[in-house]
C-alpha cells in the first residue's frame, strides 16, 4: 500500500485505534481517507507499506519519508506513531494461526510520552526511528532482528537515559553484533555474565570514574571487567 | 561536618561554585559557565578538560568548555530540545592512557532558563512550558526529579502552582498518586537518589509503612491512597480550597 505522505490519527482517529486494539470494533472501521479520523502530516514524503525484514529496514523507511522534518518535532506526536503502527500491523502485531492479532502491552503500539523513562522505549515504531536517526549503523545491535520484536537487548541498553551515545552504543554494538551475519552473537539475549543487562549495570558503574562519552568504543571495551571476556574476544576475531 | 568519601578518586566538587546558565541570544542557545571559587579546581593539571553534561528525554550533550589553563566561559548548545535538563560539570583528564578518566565532578541539577528562580530544590520541579492547550503536563524522568510542566502563559507559574491553594488541592494530589504508581512499578526500591527521596518522604508521613513494590495492583493503590490521605490531612488541602472558594470567615 502506497501513501502519498505519512498521516497522523486526529484525536478521534487515535480514540477509534485504541478501540480497535482491544478488540471493540473491526479494523476495517478506521478507515485511513476519512478526514475526521486521519491528517496529513505536511512537509513529509511518500511511505510505501511492505513486509520489513528488519527493525532498522522499517526505521530507514520511515526515516525517508519524514525527509527534512526534524525528528524533535514529531516525537511526541502520538497520533503519527500510532498511525504508523496501524499501518505496519501486519510486520508488527501480526496475525497467530487462530487469525488474531496481539497487540501486547499499550506501549508496543500507543506510543507513552517520549520523556517516560520505563515506557518510551517500548513502542515497535518510534524507538527503531530514534535509535536509527540517533546512532546510524551504531544501533544495529539493537534493529537487527524483525520489527514485531522487542528484543531483550533493546529494552536493556535503552533503559537509561544517558545510553543514547554513539561511544556507548558502539561498543555495545562490538560486542554483540555480529557482522557477518547480521545477527546477535549467542548469548546476547540472556542474563548471565557479559549480556546487555551487565553491560547496563557495568555502564552506570563506569559513568562515575570515567567520562565514557569522551571514549573510543574500542577504549570502552578495554575497561570492561573480565565478564565480558568472551564477547570481546568475538569482537577482535 | 559530614564528608563525602568517593572511592573511585574523583573529586566531589561544590555545586554551587558552577554556575551554568542558558540563555537565547540572537536566535542561538548560549550555555555559560562561570566558577566562583578557582581554587577547587587547582589541584587538577592544567590540560584537564571542563565539560557540562546535559541529559533530558534521554538525548545527552556534552558542551566543551576549553580546559583549566584557558577555560572558555561560552559554547554553543546543540540540541534545541532541551527544556529542563539535568546538568552536571565533570573535570576530565585528557593525557595519554588516563585520557576520558573523571577527575572530579558536580552532584547533577536540574538547569532552568534565565530568569528562573532556582531556589526552590525540592522533590518535585515546576517549569514554565509551551505545553497549551494543557495547563500542566507531569514528567517523570530518570535521572533527575520528577518536573511538572506549566503552561508558560501563567504568570509567575512555578510560585503560583506552589501557592495556589486550588492547584495544590486538586492536582498535587494527582501528581504523587502518579509518580508513586510509577516507581512501584518497580521490583525493589531502585538506585536512583530522587527515588530514594521520594520514598523518604512518604516515610516521613507514613513512618515505618513500607512501599509494596513488586505486590498485587490492589495493594499498591491502597498505599498510594493512604499515602495521600495522609499528605492532604497533614497539610489541610481541603480545608485551604474551601477557604479559598468560599472566604475566609466560613466556618470549618
Amino acid at each position: 500500500m502506497n501513501f502519498p505522505t505519512l498521516f497522523e490519527f486526529t484525536d478521534s482517529g487515535l480514540h477509534l485505534f485504541e478501540r480497535v486494539v482491544n478488540g471493540a470494533c473491526d479494523e476495517q472501521v478506521l478507515s485511513l481517507e476519512d478526514e475526521t479520523l486521519v491528517n496529513r502530516v505536511a512537509g513529509t514524503r511518500e511511505f510505501q507499506v511492505r513486509e520489513f525484514s528488519t527493525a532498522k529496514e522499517m526505521a530507514a523507511a520511515i526515516l525517508q519519508s519524514l525527509g527534512t522534518i526534524s525528528l524533535a518535532n514529531v516525537l511526541s506526536r502520538a497520533g503519527l506513531w500510532a498511525w504508523l503502527a496501524f499501518v505496519l500491523r501486519d510486520s508488527l502485531y501480526p496475525k497467530d494461526a487462530s487469525g488474531r492479532r496481539r497487540y501486547g502491552e499499550v506501549h508496543r503500539w500507543l506510543p507513552s510520552d517520549p520523556n517516560d523513562w520505563q515506557k518510551a522505549q517500548r513502542h515497535l515504531v518510534r524507538m527503531p526511528v530514534i535509535l536509527l536517526a540517533t546512532l546510524g549503523s551504531n544501533a544495529d545491535h539493537l534493529l537487527c532482528v524483525k520489527p514485531s520484536i522487542l528484543p531483550e537487548i533493546r529494552e536493556q541498553l535503552t533503559s537509561q537515559q544517558d545510553m543514547f551515545h554513539p561511544a556507548f552504543q558502539g561498543a555495545a554494538r562490538l560486542l554483540y553484533f555480529d557482522e557477518k551475519s547480521g545477527r546477535l552473537r549467542r548469548g546476547a539475549g540472556g542474563k548471565a555474565g557479559g549480556s546487555p543487562r551487565r553491560l547496563a549495570k557495568v555502564r552506570q558503574q563506569l559513568d562515575v570514574t570515567w567520562d565514557i562519552f569522551d571514549l573510543t568504543a574500542n577504549r570502552i571495551l578495554e575497561i570492561l571487567p573480565k565478564e565480558f571476556d568472551r564477547f570481546k574476544e568475538a569482537a577482535h576475531e | 561536618m559530614r564528608r563525602r568519601i568517593r572511592l573511585t578518586g574523583r573529586k566531589q566538587l561544590s555545586r554551587t561554585n558552577a554556575n551554568v546558565r542558558v540563555a537565547d541570544v540572537g536566535g542561538r542557545r548560549l550555555v555559560t559557565l562561570t566558577m566562583s571559587d578557582p581554587h577547587e579546581y587547582s589541584g587538577f593539571p592544567r590540560d584537564s578538560r571542563l565539560v557540562v553534561r546535559l541529559v533530558e528525554n534521554k538525548l545527552v550533550e556534552l558542551v566543551q568548555f576549553g580546559n583549566l589553563d584557558s577555560p572558555r566561559v561560552t559554547a554553543e548548545l546543540q540540541n534545541p530540545l532541551f527544556v529542563a535538563p539535568s546538568c552536571q560539570l565533570r573535570v576530565v583528564a585528557s593525557d595519554g592512557q588516563r585520557r576520558g578518566l573523571l577527575l572530579g565532578s558536580t552532584d547533577t541539577w536540574t538547569l532552568r532558563g534565565d530568569g528562573e528562580s532556582g531556589a526552590e530544590k525540592g522533590i518535585l520541579l515546576f517549569k514554565p512550558a509551551p505545553i497549551a492547550p494543557r495547563v500542566w503536563k507531569l514528567d517523570i524522568r530518570e535521572n533527575d526529579y520528577p518536573i511538572v510542566y506549566l503552561d508558560k502563559r501563567i504568570p509567575n507559574a512555578g510560585t503560583w502552582a506552589r501557592t495556589d491553594p486550588i492547584f495544590i488541592g486538586a492536582v498535587l494530589p494527582a501528581i504523587i498518586g502518579q509518580v508513586f504508581a510509577d516507581i512501584l512499578q518497580q521490583d525493589d526500591e531502585p538506585d536512583i537518589p530522587w527515588v530514594k527521596d521520594w520514598i523518604r518522604w512518604a516515610d516521613i508521613l507514613m513512618p515505618g509503612q513500607k512501599p509494596p513494590y513488586s505486590q498485587a495492583n490492589q495493594d499498591t493503590r491502597e498505599w498510594i491512597e493512604s499515602l495521600i490521605e495522609t499528605f492532604c490531612r497533614r497539610h489541610h488541602i481541603s480545608d485551604r480550597l474551601v477557604r479559598t472558594l468560599v472566604g475566609e470567615e466560613s466556618e470549618l
